[in-house]
């Protein structure tokens, strides 16, 4: 008699792979259907805001954490302590977020970098790009440059998932995305745990109760602003380190694409 | 997944690079499952190319809310059920449809899985389908019990008897054959 766990292991090691024919014939066919696709589509040169100018910032970090990995949490992990750090720094009024990322243990990781002004402007530095963000009448205009010929390239980037992300969901702050986001029951737990190193350090600690990737926030308890947010997946050694900075507010040229273009 | 969440974005925006790497990064997977589900090669290729066919048909409005593996997965999970039911219109009755001749497989193939796993493969096509799919959606697919069961609109409790009596029966058909 085969015992069960053999025949799981045989269903296991059933692997097919395609063939050279298949490949073209399925690449030939998707090729054209995306072609086709982007015929009927409208291109998206500019991102429609419906939310108040001022929830950006919040938008930015927490699209992030949404994206890298909140996004497989559900709902149960609002607590009041994080929704105060999510508030806070919604009122933040400029800021200087370091991020680095990387999708698996083999791959460098990228380095990208975000400031926003006083008056809700983001410059984004990506790769050998420069990406300038501004609005106006509730509509985000966004504009690339290379960082070396400064000549207009496409935006297309890490930094695409947060304009993505506030062209098409428009709420910006921490519970209204988590809550968008499809839960299932009880999947998120967030630990809050005081560091032993610095009374002045909270750390909530987000965890998947099924799967192993997890996220982890630092954030002020006097300031209530987050200064650190990492996070990891074991499973593909996804990870993202981010790293909040509020000491620096930049000048205005910074953030105008004009000025950078003619510098 | 980052690196998905990306390619979508950029597949949204007509990057044929991106697409070409979800097809690769997929492909293999895709087909296992499939051929697992149909029981045929040449169908579950069919079904693979229209699952990717339609992704890319319908990438600028597609939103990536979970793992793209399991989108994927569920398509071509959809798509074998009706390749299932169209077969069964065919022969009439479902049950017919389920026994597939050996030879209707490519011998190269079955040459390269060995004599266990065509032994195996011929098995999956005798259980009944509901059975078939929760065990391969589980082992092969890696969907949760919870998955399995939003995909086939039963309580999780039917798709873990589902499964157990799957494997009790693919137990049983190998050993008969031994």
């Amino acid at each position: 008699m085969k015992p069960a766990e053999n025949i799981e292991q045989m269903v296991k090691k059933l692997n097919d792979s395609t063939s050279a024919e298949m490949d073209e014939r399925v690449l030939g066919d998707v090729l054209q259907a995306l072609e086709q696709s982007q015929k009927t589509t409208t291109p998206k040169r500019r991102f429609i805001m419906k939310s108040p100018i001022t929830k950006f910032a919040a938008a930015a970090v927490i699209i992030i954490a949404v994206l890298i990995g909140i996004g497989h949490f559900g709902r149960n992990g609002s607590s009041i302590a994080l929704a105060d750090i999510t508030e806070q720094f919604e009122s933040v009024p400029f800021f200087n977020l370091t991020i680095y990322l990387s999708y698996d243990t083999s791959a460098e990781a990228k380095k990208v970098e975000i400031w926003k002004s006083g008056d809700s402007r983001f410059r984004v530095h990506e790769e050998n790009k420069v990406i300038f963000a501004g609005f106006s009448n509730g509509e985000i205009n966004i504009v690339a440059f290379d960082k070396t010929t400064r000549q207009p390239t496409n935006p297309m980037g890490f930094s695409s998932f947060i304009l993505e992300d506030l062209h098409s969901d428009g709420r910006f702050s921490l519970d209204t995305i988590i809550n968008s986001i499809p839960s299932e029951e009880g999947i998120t737990s967030v630990k809050t745990a005081y560091t032993a190193a610095s009374e002045e350090t909270v750390v909530f600690e987000i965890k998947h109760k099924e799967t192993p990737e997890w996220i982890s926030i630092w954030a002020l308890r006097d300031s209530k602003l987050p200064v650190r947010m990492c996070f990891h997946d074991p499973r593909t050694g996804e990870f993202g380190d981010f790293f909040f900075d509020y000491s620096e507010q930049k000048e205005a040229e910074f953030f105008d694409p004009e000025a950078f273009t003619t510098q | 997944m980052l690196e998905d969440k990306l390619l979508v974005i950029k597949c949204r925006h007509g990057d044929k690079d991106a697409i070409c790497r979800i097809y690769s990064k997929y492909k293999n997977y895709l087909l296992t499952l499939a051929r697992a589900l149909v029981g045929e090669q040449t169908t579950a290729e069919d079904i693979v190319h229209d699952v990717f066919v339609k992704f890319a048909k319908a990438v600028g409005q597609f939103r990536l809310t979970g793992s793209l593996k399991g989108y994927l997965a569920t398509c071509v999970c959809n798509l074998a059920r009706d390749k299932i039911r169209e077969r069964a219109r065919q022969n009439k009755a479902l049950e017919s449809a389920e026994h597939i001749p050996r030879d209707s497989e490519n011998p190269e193939q079955l040459a390269i899985d060995g004599e266990e796993l065509s032994q195996l493969r011929l098995a999956i096509r005798q259980i009944p389908y509901e059975q078939r799919e929760a065990v391969i959606l589980h082992l092969k697919g890696g969907m949760k019990f919870r998955e399995i069961a939003g995909l086939q609109g039963v309580s999780v409790s039917t798709v873990h008897g589902r499964y157990r009596y799957g494997l009790d029966k693919l137990r049983s058909l190998l050993n008969s054959e031994a």
